[in-house]
């Protein structure tokens, strides 16, 4: 009688998925690239302060982090120490570190080498101070205090 | 003999949706996308034996963290929050509102600047050679040291925005300006902040 209803048995057309690998891979690759590898894992509790004049350091593969503060593990003592990959670094020995850390990277981008200083908030400025006079004789000259928003 | 023709049978890929989600998700755990975020600094040069900069006592405006966290500006005890105003009013101090700046800033002579007369004009003067010198103590706590630092560099922030808006009629941002007037504008404050070494 009707001229539309032809009596078949209608049901949901399948909906196509074929694509959806194809859409799940450049969500992935896209964000492959746009983060980085999470690297250290920080054997100092590090609680950066707060400063509303930050600037983003943009260029990660120039930058090498050191971070500043009080040992994870109480065997370590107290007192506010200095992490560089994933192991402490003694004061005497930030100038070869810091030297061996420019020398690993493109020649190119040695003078543009910058580390960025991850220091706690509750750390004395005394170790900072000899911290930043290694630097100095290592001549890595750039630095940059880490610092939330 | 007619043979039917084979066709290769397809393989079922409903799964690879899956496998590509636990890709993803892979990712998302083991990377991180914070970006670091700080003050930047230049250190001076090391220099095995100490040399003494010669910088007239009125250029200096002296900025003292004590082991209390305790700041002076000048000769004066001082809280944080003024010290943004202060510096800033140091930074532009010239010699003919020196009454007006308060007995405890030191005033800096301004000196004409030739290389800024093109963008800003014949009798562009710059407060080129103040220092805004920043001593901690060894007990200071880092987190006042980090707001002190954040305070001066906002001073030179806020300076720089408002010539860029009163020169460009723009914001002081890589952005709006080219190269040149941001750089312009920085030889007009440049960033003289020298964190001495502590004081034991």
């Amino acid at each position: 009688m009707s001229k539309f209803n032809k009596g078949e048995k209608r049901g949901m057309p399948e909906l196509n998925t074929s694509s959806l690998p194809d859409l799940v891979f450049s969500i992935l690759f896209f964000f492959m690239c746009i983060t980085h590898m999470r690297e250290d894992n920080p054997l100092v509790y590090v609680n950066t302060p707060r400063a509303d004049q930050v600037v983003k350091l943009e260029n990660k593969s120039l930058v090498t982090t050191v971070l500043v503060g009080r040992p994870k593990d109480k065997k370590y003592g107290v007192e506010s120490r200095i992490q560089f990959n994933d192991d402490f670094l003694e004061l005497e020995n930030v100038v070869p570190k810091m030297t061996q850390a420019r020398q690993s990277m493109k020649e190119a981008d040695q003078p543009k080498m910058q580390v960025s200083l991850k220091i706690d908030k509750d750390t004395k400025m005394g170790i900072v101070t000899e911290l930043k006079t290694q630097l100095r004789k290592a001549q890595t000259l750039k630095i940059s205090y880490s610092a939330k928003k | 003999m007619a043979r039917k023709k084979r066709k290769a049978p397809s393989i079922n890929s409903s799964s690879s949706a899956d496998l590509a989600f636990t890709l993803l998700i892979f990712f998302l755990v083991v990377t991180s996308m914070d970006t670091d975020e700080g003050l930047t600094r230049l250190l001076p040069r090391w220099t095995e034996e100490q040399t003494d900069m010669e910088i007239k006592k009125r250029n200096i405006l002296n900025v003292l963290v004590n082991a209390n966290n305790d700041l002076m500006v000048g000769d004066n005890q001082s809280d944080v929050k003024d010290l943004r105003e202060k510096a800033k009013a140091f930074i532009t101090a010239t010699g003919e509102f020196a009454g007006d700046r308060g007995p405890e800033l030191h005033v800096v002579n301004p000196e004409k600047n030739p290389e800024l007369a093109r963008l800003f004009g014949q009798d562009t003067k710059t407060t080129k050679q103040h220092v805004i010198s920043l001593q901690s103590d060894y007990g200071t706590s880092y987190e006042m040291y980090i707001k002190v630092q954040n305070e001066l560099v906002a001073a030179y922030n806020e300076l720089r925005q408002d010539l860029a808006k009163e020169k460009f009629g723009k914001n002081y941002s890589e952005e709006e300006l080219d190269n040149d007037q941001i750089q312009a504008i920085k030889d007009y404050y440049p960033m003289n902040i020298s964190e001495a070494n502590a004081k034991y």
